[in-house]
This record gives C-alpha cells, structure tokens and sequence, in this order.
C-alpha cells in the first residue's frame, strides 16, 4: 500500500475478539482479520484521513479484501446497508448451516448455553392468555397456527439440540385486532389455548391505520420477535429465514382468514415501525410482518 | 453467545474506564469513508460515530480516547457499546460467529427508516386451485398419478404467475415417467442444466438428512437487485417469496403430497445457469416427495 486511497469494502464489519483485540472481515472474500484493537484503530484513522504513510495493517487489509482500492478518492462513499446485508447472506459457509453431514451444526448447537436453551424453551411457552377471542376469529388463528404449535411443541418436548432451532411457531405473534369490540380491542393470541389472548394496551384503529385501513376492518397482525431469531442463530444470515418464515405465516393466516372471510385482503410487509409501536412494541426488537384484514361487516364463508 | 440486553448493559456503566473495550455483541459498520455506524447490544439503533470516535472505542489506551467527547462516552456505556473488555471475551473458534449479526441489523435500521406499506388481494379459492391439467406435450412431462400430482402442486397459482418479478422452476429427480430435468416457469419447457449434478448435491443436503425422499424440487426467485433495492423492497422481496412457499406447501397438502420447505437451500447459482436473468434473489424451495 502506498498512497493510494483504500475504502472499507462493502459488507465490512468490525467486531471485538475478546480483551483488546478486535475481528474486522468483509462478506465479499468471508475473510476475518483478528488484530490488536490499536492497530486496527490507527487503520480506521488512516483511511478517514490518508495523509500519513498506511499504517502495516492497512496492506493485509487489502490482501484480503477487506480494505478495497478507492479510484474515485475523496468522493462521498456510502455503502448501502442493503447490498451489505445480501452479500453476508449469500455466504454459505456458516457453521450452523447446512452441511452434509450435520457435524458442524451439532457442534455448534452442544455449543448452546443453558441459559440460551432456557430462554428459548421459555420463548415457546405461552404467557397468561385470560381473554376471549372474538368468536369467529378463533377458528382463524387456531388453524392459522397449526404448524406453528406443532414447532412449539417439538421445541418444548423433544429436548434434542436441532430442536432449537425449529423457530417457526416460536418467533411469531398473532395480534387479533378488533375496533368494535367491547373491551380491548386488541389481542395478543395465545397459540396453545384455543380461543383465548391476552389484551394489549393498545388501539386496533391506529394499528389498522398503520397500513392505511380504516376501523371499518378487523383482522389479524403477524409480528414478529428478533430476539428468538438471534438467540437460535447467530449471524445475520438467519434474518432472510426470519422474513421468509413471517411471509409464511402471514399466508397461513390469509388463508385461514380466506376460508372464514372470502374477502379477506393481506397488508403485506415490511410494515416498518408505525405498525409496531401501534402495538406499543419496539420496532428495534419486532418486525411486523403483515396484517390480513376484511370489512367488519362481510360476510363470512 | 447470547445477545445481552440494554438492561445487562446498566451493570458495566459503573466501571473504571481503563478497563472498557467493545462490548462482546457490538458491531461497527463502515458508512462512508469517515462515518461508522454503531450497534450495541440487541437490535439497538445504529448510533452513527466518527473515524475518530471509533478508534478511541478500539483502543481505549491510544491517544484518541483522551478527545472522546465525556457524553459519548457515557452514552456508549449505556447502550452497551463500551464494557470490560476481558469480561466478554468471546470464543472465536467458529469465525462466523465473529460476524454476528450486525449487517442485519444495519439493515434493519436502514428499512425502519423507510415508509412501505402495499395492499395485496389474497388469491381466491379458485386461484389456488392450479392451473387446468393441459394435454402432455412431447417436451413436457407424461403424468403417472404422482406425476399429476407434482403437476398440480407446482402448476402456479393465480397471483404467482401473474408476478412478473418471480420466477419458479421444477427440478425433478424422480417423479414417475416424468423426464427428469429443470422446468422453468411450468412444465412446457424442460431446459438443459450445464450442471446436470447440481439437484443431486442439493437435494441431499437440504433435504434428505432429515431422510425425506426428494421426488421433485420448486424452486422460487424473486427479481430484486440488492445494489438498488431499499431494505424495505428487498425485505418485502423476502416476505413475498415465504408467502408464495406456504401456497405451494398448501397446495402440496391439498393434494397429498409430502413436502419439506427450506429457504436455506443454496441455489443461488441455478438463477445464472438456468439463464432466469439478471437479479433474482434465490426464495427458498418446496421438496416434494412421493404420497
């Protein structure tokens, strides 16, 4: 390296390595680069204002794709979190993905700490659900969530590490949202005990709002937690699996809404935060997926 | 390793500065030359920083910590970005781990930025009951019983087919005096594969550890360009695609077909070889096995 300007490559990350060391890689090669947290830090220094020699780093860097050359130096450089994100989810070499014979995600699941383990067999077991549903939502969200108790239970019961990682059922929550209804007017579904939820502190018209529905509706939201999602992967990778499973759960609803409602129409996601903190949910810890809703006064099917 | 939460985050605000690095979860993204962005614990929002902040959090002993602004500083305690260092030492044997998951949550930030909302018609009942069975072609497949079955499954519903951004292609391996081959778009056009053995390397890793006998495969993409897409597009690219799955894995049931779903079957490859064009996004994939 001589003078020339280096920028971060797209999908470059830093990370600390554990006491003053810190991990800096890039999605674009899957190189890691473990150093000591000064000389990394005399590299962010020296590519924000190049005018002194590179510092020794700065050259390894670049050898492994992690610093990449910069023709345009001294422009604005902006990398999209987007392009980013999809270059460290095309990586296949995970070690808790797919391999052939499964060693390497065995190894890292015995890696699973109890009280990771705890947590996530908590994530599958329902909170107090005191409420009724609205009576001709209970068949929705019930048969909507038929696989999703079928994981919840695999998780609860089976006790094998791989069943950590069946996150279907657990990381979704089903919000029954109801404008005209006498008490609360949303709640939150228990997926364990047909017919019954738990009332939220929040108003179904400002979540149906949210996506640009009147209160003349009603309907069921698919949100869901992050948290369940991190604490079975650890990577972002997962985060496709997140959104694909949502998209998934969101159809089981809409069709179950469809069978009760024919005309049921689907909000589709990202809802992005307003839909959240409707539901008086963080939108940095929850990711509302989609609502499928129908006219309060349809007729059902 | 666990995410930490914010409140974990309280017990380390307390501790004598010479002892604080990064915090084990935390990631630090690039944005720009000179701008970073920060993420602490959990998915917390990205707290943007300068090069010259960023340097002083890598080392705490180097000489740029001494102009770290007193307010950042407690403000990167508080959010868990700053913690004892040798406290969280992490074990780094699995490297991936190293990565964690900071891009995503780069990501996720950027969409909650973005206002998106669509309303999309749910396919009717009609829609979902697959395309009429069509005279068998000489290119396309001779129908068995489970041949029909395969058939009907993956025939596209209404609102798939008429999605011009998405693409799905059959991969049969044994179906019934089916050809086995690559079936792009519906059964009409079975294409070469310059990589006839790439099904075959697939399907056993994705599917058949769990023992499930792969008879056919559907494959979903979604035409999404990750370099000028907003995370709200890509994400909702992602979303659709899980929608479209569950449809097939619905119409699998309906006609008594066994089937596994997973969206982390690498096939990312077959987009460019099948000649779909430029841009797909690989979905996921619906294996279908016998009844």
């Amino acid at each position: 390296v001589t003078s020339e300007r280096l920028r971060w490559s797209d999908g470059a990350i830093v990370a600390p390595a554990g006491g003053r060391r810190a991990a800096v890689s890039t999605a674009s090669t899957g190189r890691l680069w473990i150093t000591s947290g000064a000389a990394l830090a005399r590299v962010v220094a020296w590519v924000a204002d190049p005018g002194d020699p590179p510092p020794p780093l700065a050259a390894k860097l670049r050898d492994a794709g992690i610093l990449v050359d910069d023709p345009n130096g001294g422009e604005p450089f902006a990398p999209s979190p987007t392009l980013a994100y999809h270059r460290w989810s095309e990586r296949d070499d995970y070690a808790d993905g797919a391999d052939e014979l499964a060693e390497r995600r065995r190894e890292v699941l015995g890696k699973f700490e109890a009280p990771t383990r705890r947590a996530i067999l908590n994530l599958a077991r329902s909170r107090p659900a005191p409420d009724p549903l609205p009576s001709d939502l209970i068949d929705v969200v019930w048969h909507a969530t038929d696989r999703a108790r079928l994981y919840r239970r695999i998780v609860r019961s089976d006790g094998s590490a791989a069943a950590l990682l069946y996150s279907y059922g657990a990381a979704y929550d089903l919000y029954v949202l109801d404008p005209g209804a006498p008490t609360a007017s949303v709640l939150l579904a228990d997926l364990d005990a047909r017919g019954r939820g738990a009332a939220v502190d929040a108003d179904a018209t400002d979540v149906l709002r949210s996506v640009g529905v009147n209160s003349a509706h009603r309907g069921v939201a698919v949100v869901g937690r992050l948290e369940d999602f991190q604490l079975r992967y650890h990577h972002a990778k997962a985060l496709r699996g997140f959104l694909v499973d949502g998209g998934r759960m969101l159809a089981e609803v809409g069709r179950a809404m469809q069978r009760r409602f024919p005309d049921a129409w689907l909000s589709r996601a990202p809802l992005g935060a307003p839909t959240c903190r409707a539901l008086r949910l963080d939108p940095a810890t929850h990711v509302a997926i989609g609502i499928s809703f129908v006219r309060s006064s349809t007729e059902t099917g | 390793v666990p995410p930490r939460t914010l409140r974990d985050s309280a017990i380390v605000a307390a501790e004598p500065l010479d002892t604080l690095g990064l915090a084990a979860p935390v990631h630090l993204v690039p944005d720009g030359r000179t701008g970073w962005r920060a993420y602490g614990a959990g998915p917390s929002a990205g707290i943007p920083l300068s090069a010259a902040e960023v340097a002083a959090c890598l080392d705490p002993d180097g000489p740029a910590w001494e102009f770290l602004d007193p307010a950042l500083r407690r403000r990167l305690i508080a959010t868990g970005l700053l913690a004892p260092g040798d406290a969280e030492a992490q074990d780094r044997r699995d490297r991936w781990t190293a990565v964690g998951w900071g891009p995503a949550l780069d990501f996720l930030a950027a969409m909650r930025t973005e206002a998106a909302s669509y309303h999309y018609r749910l396919p009717r009942a009609t829609d979902l009951a697959g395309e009429p069975i069509v005279e068998a072609t000489e290119a396309g497949p001779r129908r068995s019983t489970l041949g029909r079955e395969v058939y009907e499954t993956v025939a596209l519903p209404g609102p798939l087919r008429d999605d011009p951004n998405l693409r799905a292609v059959t991969a049969v391996l044994a179906v019934d005096q089916v050809q086995p081959g690559w079936y792009v778009d519906g059964w009409q056009a079975r294409r070469e594969h310059p990589d006839e053995d790439a099904l075959s390397r697939i399907a056993p890793v994705a599917f058949g550890r769990a023992g499930f006998p792969v008879a056919a495969l559907l494959l979903l993409f979604v035409r999404c360009d990750p370099a000028a897409s907003t995370a709200s597009r890509y994400a909702e690219a992602h979303v659709v695609g899980g929608i479209h799955l569950a449809l097939v894995e619905a119409r699998a049931s309906e006609h008594g077909l066994p089937f596994r779903c997973n969206y982390a079957v690498s096939t990312r490859s077959l987009a460019k070889t099948l000649d779909l064009g430029a841009g797909y996004l690989s979905l996921g994939a619906v294996a279908l096995g016998a009844p």
